[in-house]
């Protein structure tokens, strides 16, 4: 090659591209290089004491518990510009780069849940189900590596407080739990999520009704009535989605996993196993293709509510659509949420904190006994007014009006105590 | 480079003499150039045309031409013999309306004489930087669901095939033979006209290559002819460069280059040339001597188109005039008079549709010669 002109506004190569196999001898080919190195694995000790450093969620660094030295990561804030993925085999090879870091797995015998965790985690509880039966073992190299990730922002000594105070807030739940002693340590652990974006082209074609009152004379009296007349309608909607969220594992509860979200993805950074020094990670074990054909249901109803919308009407039958998907893309980030069980009357409870937000929820006990005397106390008044109304029937009309009375207030008494129990119930429900 | 191609022009500057000619090519040949559209040829001796092979619009006189001392270095052999000329013709013709007297298959074979077209082929060394984006053609999976009431959701899967292009940088040193330039001004014209050759059949000159013929004498030296050879010289790149990626597809190719050990040569394309007159012109018909592809212009005769017309519109006035007289003295007899009434609309109808011919011929004649602009 020593007669190609050089150098010229072609050559060198820009900065960034390194050389890559040609097929043809004679020519030489550059190709911006990979942005991600798959087999390469990074240790996280402090370059002064040799101390295992953890990314602090307060200063948002590196930072060696031992020596106090902190240490920037290079990650970006992306925000919902993170990489994207098309639904094609290739893609998924390329993300197929794992953790990028050397990590061990907690597989939990007692529930199943496992989790990544550094070479030298003294972790020896699971996050999930706080059992103590859990096997340490070398985390598998074949998971997709996440593209993103929301890193914590909340602190978790203040956030165990936080949890302490939510525990012994409530006058249903029994007052021993204000000072629960068997509450652990918050542990914070990354949790997988996929998101899905598409475009929704929506056809639809259905009867629309409309109506009309119609007057009409009926044994010498005039009448009204509403009429529907029926329309075949057909319409078109566009319906773009983003970042439409599936949770990537089946070991959290989905119900206290709805109350800490939302999740605010502007806030994802570039995956950099820094932000996992120190925390937990959940890997996925709910798969891309049934994650996706989750996504997929939940955005073609989305589809079809905005095509009944599209309708106008109140009055459809027999409506069909046709949703076309296109642009349908894909990424794997990990969201931060801390996780505490504790036990209590010897069953074992959930407490979930979004690590973003400080949003805590989770399971408490119900005082059952409290909670079904606040119902007899919503249900006497109307039952006892009913009742008195009922023996002063035969005094006439105060009698009545003491039946009707009761009446309308044991059914608002019943209306508060189905909302009460609903309550009780969800507060212990997983 | 610019040596290279002074050496291939040398000479070229000097017109060259009939005995000249035929000492360089091997038989005795003459150049012409004609009045009209100033093209020149190379005819036989003694077999001067009357008209120009190239437009048959002008005369041709005797004239020497700047030409390179050497003969042609290849051909391309004739595939379609002169024998299978009036076949071709005929089909090319039919279907055609009142077709002139002299637009027949036979007529335009007989007529036929061995055309052949200059082509510069180059050779030559690159050396070069280049940029392109490449693309690789993947798979994808899209979906197309439907919902209807009482039978719910149903999905499709479908394979989309997409592009990925990235970008690549790189240098080439490659040597390219026989891409081929043109020669001639109007050489995209000629080709759009008789469509591609099939280079890879060609073979050294031989004086039997041009015996009896007409040849173009090139209009572009190898100089003028350059941008033409470096176009094939960066298309030839892009393509390695492409097949080098591994790619399906190469865009935005820019090329850096310096082109070294220039060698052209003159390669001559079968074809044939032909004519038949049609009012106060003459039309060219040409034939690609390999594929058998024929072009020209297919006009139909407008004489014969009005003299369709003038009949139709007498036999009108005719049965019209008639019709009209049977009418009168049939008053009294009703058949006679309805024989009449017949007559006078036939008649009616006749004067009509009377001049669609010349209309017809006019209109398509229009269309035709249009298209061939």
């Amino acid at each position: 090659m020593q007669n190609v002109p050089s150098p010229t506004t072609l050559w060198p190569p820009p900065a960034g591209f390194i050389p890559v196999p040609s097929q043809i001898d004679g020519i030489e080919l550059y190709a911006p290089a990979p942005k991600e190195r798959p087999d390469e694995t990074r240790t996280f000790k402090c370059r002064y004491c040799g101390g295992s450093i953890a990314y602090s969620a307060t200063q948002r660094q590196l930072t060696c518990p031992y020596c106090g030295h902190a240490q920037d990561l290079a990650a970006e804030e992306v925000g919902q510009a993170a990489d994207e993925f098309e639904f094609t085999l290739e893609t998924m090879q390329r993300a197929r780069f794992g953790w990028g870091e050397a990590r061990r797995e907690l597989a939990c015998e007692a529930c199943g849940a496992v989790v990544a965790v550094a070479p030298d985690a003294l972790t020896d509880t699971c996050a999930f189900c706080g059992s103590h039966r859990v096997l340490a073992r070398d985390a598998a190299g074949d998971v997709l590596r996440p593209t993103a990730l929301v890193p914590f922002a909340v602190d978790r000594e203040r956030m165990q407080a936080q949890v302490a105070e939510w525990l012994g807030r409530g006058w249903m739940h029994p007052p021993e739990l204000r000072s629960v002693r068997a509450l652990r340590e918050l542990a914070g652990v990354y949790l997988p999520f996929w998101t899905f974006d598409a475009h929704i082209q929506a056809n639809w074609k259905a009867e629309v009704g409309t109506t009309r009152t119609h007057r009409y004379r009926s044994g010498g009296e005039w009448k009204t009535r509403t009429v529907i007349d029926w329309h075949w309608r057909s319409g078109q909607v566009h319906l773009p989605i983003n970042d439409h969220l599936v949770t990537g594992t089946e070991r959290v509860s989905r119900a206290i996993l709805r109350k800490v979200a939302p999740f605010d993805l502007k806030g994802l950074v570039e995956y950099d196993p820094g932000y996992l020094a120190g925390w937990q990670a959940k890997g996925y074990d709910v798969q891309l293709q049934p994650a996706w054909e989750t996504a997929k249901g939940e955005m073609r109803e989305r589809a079809k509510r905005a095509c009944y919308t599209d309708t106008g009407s109140h009055h459809v039958r027999n409506f069909q659509m046709a949703a076309d998907f296109a642009d349908e893309r894909w990424r794997y980030v990990l969201l931060p949420v801390y996780l505490a069980s504790y036990r209590f009357d010897e069953r074992t409870f959930q407490v979930m904190v979004n690590g973003q937000t400080g949003q805590v929820a989770g399971q408490k006990p119900v005082a059952w006994l409290r909670v079904w005397l606040a119902i007899a106390a919503l249900l006497s008044p109307g039952a006892c007014l009913g009742l008195a109304g009922l023996l002063t029937l035969p005094l006439g009309g105060l009698g009545a009006a003491g039946l009707v009375a009761g009446f309308v207030l044991l059914v608002a008494g019943l209306i508060g105590a189905i909302v009460l129990f609903r309550k009780a119930r969800e507060s212990e429900e997983v | 480079m610019q040596e290279d191609r002074e050496q291939e022009t040398r000479g070229e500057e000097q017109g060259q003499d009939a005995a000249g000619l035929r000492e360089a090519w091997g038989v005795p040949l003459v150049a012409v150039h004609c009045a009209r559209c100033g093209e020149a040829h190379l005819v036989p001796e003694g077999a001067i045309p009357p008209l120009c092979p190239a437009c048959f619009q002008g005369p041709v006189t005797p004239q020497p031409t700047a030409l390179r001392e050497e003969p042609p270095e290849q051909a391309l052999p004739y595939r379609v013999s002169q024998s299978q000329l009036a076949g071709m013709l005929e089909r090319w013709i039919r279907g055609l309306w009142f077709r002139p007297a002299e637009l027949k298959g036979a007529v335009l074979a007989q007529r036929v004489r061995r055309y052949l077209l200059p082509l510069w082929l180059v050779d030559g060394q690159v050396a070069a930087a280049w940029r392109a984006d490449v693309g690789f053609n993947y798979q994808a999976v899209s979906y197309q669901d439907r919902y209807g009431e009482g039978r719910g959701w149903s999905s499709q899967e479908v394979q989309e095939r997409r592009v990925r292009w990235e970008p690549r940088v790189g240098r080439l040193e490659r040597a390219y033979e026989n891409l081929a330039a043109p020669a001639l001004d109007d050489h995209r014209a000629l080709m759009g006209r008789l469509g591609n050759y099939d280079l890879g059949e060609r073979i050294g000159y031989s004086s039997g290559a041009v015996a009896g013929a007409a040849v173009r004498v090139p209009s572009l030296t190898p100089e003028a002819a350059w941008p033409g050879a470096e176009a094939a010289f960066v298309q030839a790149a892009q393509e390695e460069c492409r097949q080098a990626a591994g790619a399906d597809h190469i865009r935005d190719f820019t090329l850096e280059a310096q082109y070294n050990d220039l060698n052209w040569t003159l390669l001559l394309l079968p074809a044939y040339v032909t004519w038949y007159r049609e009012g106060e012109r003459v039309w060219p018909v040409l034939v690609n001597g390999q594929s058998g592809r024929v072009n020209g212009v297919r006009l139909a005769s407008t004489r014969k188109a009005n003299v369709a017309s003038l009949v139709l519109g007498a036999l009108g006035l005719l049965l019209f005039l008639l019709g009209g007289l049977l009418a009168l003295v049939g008053a009294p007899l009703p058949p006679v008079a309805a024989l009449g009434g017949g007559l006078l609309v036939v008649g009616l109808l006749l004067a009509v549709v009377a001049p669609l011919p010349a209309i017809g011929a006019w209109a398509f004649n229009r269309r035709v010669m249009a298209g061939a602009v």
